[in-house]
């Protein structure tokens, strides 16, 4: 029960660590695609 | 043909059978009278009455021959198992094994959920629906769908404690993802004994959303944080952006837990094929036809896995318990994150922590709720984008979440 339950702590560590790691490459994507292809009023005419 | 063989229909009903017509009718009840998630339970519910008609031909076109011979090779190659259970073979709990001919809504399981193909295809319509555009008016929101995935993780442990092995934890945590299709990939890696009661609990929680969580989030916030207003910009997004932004989602992920990239992969893609500007007609198709045809065939299929000798047990009921749970640790995860960034925010630029409880992937429902909270508070404060924003967030976070799950446990369990 010890074990799993150790187990299970490295999942939830990695897990939470991983999914904040993740979405906070995903933000910085968004940042850096908002600034690199800012919106053009001629977008909406296309 | 004798007298018995007529009335084996009526001689073969049992009490658990008919408890199951009873669980299958509540479904179909709830469905239809409630509205919760229809198009899901009241297939779930049918399916269930299905699979537990005397005989059960609809699964199994054939009485189950048992098999002595496979029996004892089985008893001795414990590896093989899988593979007879993949063609056509059940084994009872002494390790007997039965041989039948499959019924349709067996042929069903196998080629559509037990390989992970209606998840998928589910992923590719949910994905030419999904419209993150809030998203990028909002970046900071997505912090909220990270926080959110926090019951994934509680539950899991409380599955544990329970005396489940970490694998079936984990799939039972995933319900906390409040994402049927993700829940139903990792039960069918991870815990395909448990499916029906995972598959049910997540779908049936999704539809309790607006029950589960305004007291969650009135215990833990003030009336004066919920009354927070937030800022809210209005910008545009380029189209560029729109059409990058998935395929960068599908590399990232693929480099940080590739066993994530059919889940990722395939709502990108649906994703791509909405905001892509050229492909119109196959967005509409994964938006309708596509959406329509396998939640159908995903429904009453899920419900034929019901068989009452393996869902009327304790775990079932401690499943359906805990996934209860994972909502509530959902809700609190977010709201507590929120009330942890705004230590460091200056007063008027403050979120309102409502808004964190959004951070799970239950969309629409969650976004509305945290709305309706907010305006029985103050009926001049809106935070509908910023909660839809975090909600979509949440739909990313659910699916990354259950990658590293698919990831990290493996590692961990030989």
């Amino acid at each position: 029960m010890l074990e799993k339950l150790t187990n299970g702590l490295w999942v939830t560590l990695g897990g939470m660590l991983g999914v904040f790691i993740v979405l906070i490459l995903f933000f910085f994507i968004i940042k850096l695609l908002i600034k690199i292809f800012p919106y053009k009023p001629e977008e909406n005419k296309e | 043909m004798g007298l018995k063989d007529l009335l084996s229909g009526f001689t073969g009903i049992t009490l658990q059978m008919v408890i199951m017509y009873i669980v299958g009718l509540v479904l179909i009840f709830l469905a239809i009278k409630k509205n919760y998630e229809p198009m899901l339970l009241l297939p779930i519910g049918f399916g269930a009455i299905l699979v537990n008609l005397p005989q059960a031909v609809i699964r199994y076109a054939t009485p189950m021959e048992p098999d002595n011979l496979v029996t004892q090779f089985v008893k001795d190659n414990p590896f093989f198992r899988t593979m007879f259970e993949n063609n056509n073979y059940v084994f009872d709990s002494t390790g007997q094994a039965f041989h039948y001919e499959p019924g349709v809504l067996d042929i069903l399981l196998h080629s559509g959920i037990l390989n992970e193909l209606f998840p998928i295809l589910i992923f590719i319509g949910v994905g030419a629906m999904v419209d993150f555009t809030p998203l990028f008016k909002n970046p900071v929101m997505i912090f909220f769908g990270a926080a959110a995935q926090f019951g994934i993780f509680a539950t899991m442990l409380f599955a544990i404690a329970l005396g489940f092995d970490l694998k079936p934890a984990a799939a039972i945590g995933i319900i906390g993802a409040a994402d049927g299709p993700t829940a139903i990939y990792v039960a069918s890696k991870f815990a395909k004994e448990y499916f029906a009661p995972i598959s049910v609990a997540a779908y049936s929680y999704m539809s309790l959303v607006p029950i589960i969580q305004p007291p969650v989030i009135r215990a833990l916030t003030t009336k004066k944080e919920r009354m927070i207003r937030m800022e809210y910009k209005e910008e545009k997004v380029s189209k560029t952006v729109l059409i990058i932004f998935p395929i960068a989602v599908t590399i990232i992920s693929a480099l940080v837990a590739p066993i994530s990239v059919p889940l990722v992969g395939s709502l990108m893609f649906g994703n791509l094929i909405r905001e892509c500007g050229v492909l119109e007609r196959l967005s509409q198709a994964a938006q309708n036809e596509l959406s329509n045809l396998v939640t159908l065939l995903l429904g009453i299929t899920i419900g034929s896995t019901m068989l009452a000798k393996d869902f009327l047990n304790w775990q079932t009921i401690m499943i359906l318990g805990m996934g209860l749970i994972a909502f509530v640790f959902d809700t609190a995860g977010g709201v507590l994150f929120a009330k942890l960034l705004n230590l460091f925010r200056r007063e008027g630029n403050k979120f309102n922590p409502m808004i964190g409880a959004a951070g799970i992937s239950a969309f629409p429902m969650s976004a509305r709720v945290i709305q309706r909270m907010a305006q029985k508070e103050d009926p001049t404060n809106f935070v509908l984008m910023q909660a839809v924003s975090a909600n979509v967030s949440g739909q990313l976070g659910s699916i990354v979440a259950g990658g590293l799950v698919l990831a990290i446990v493996p590692l961990l369990v030989h």
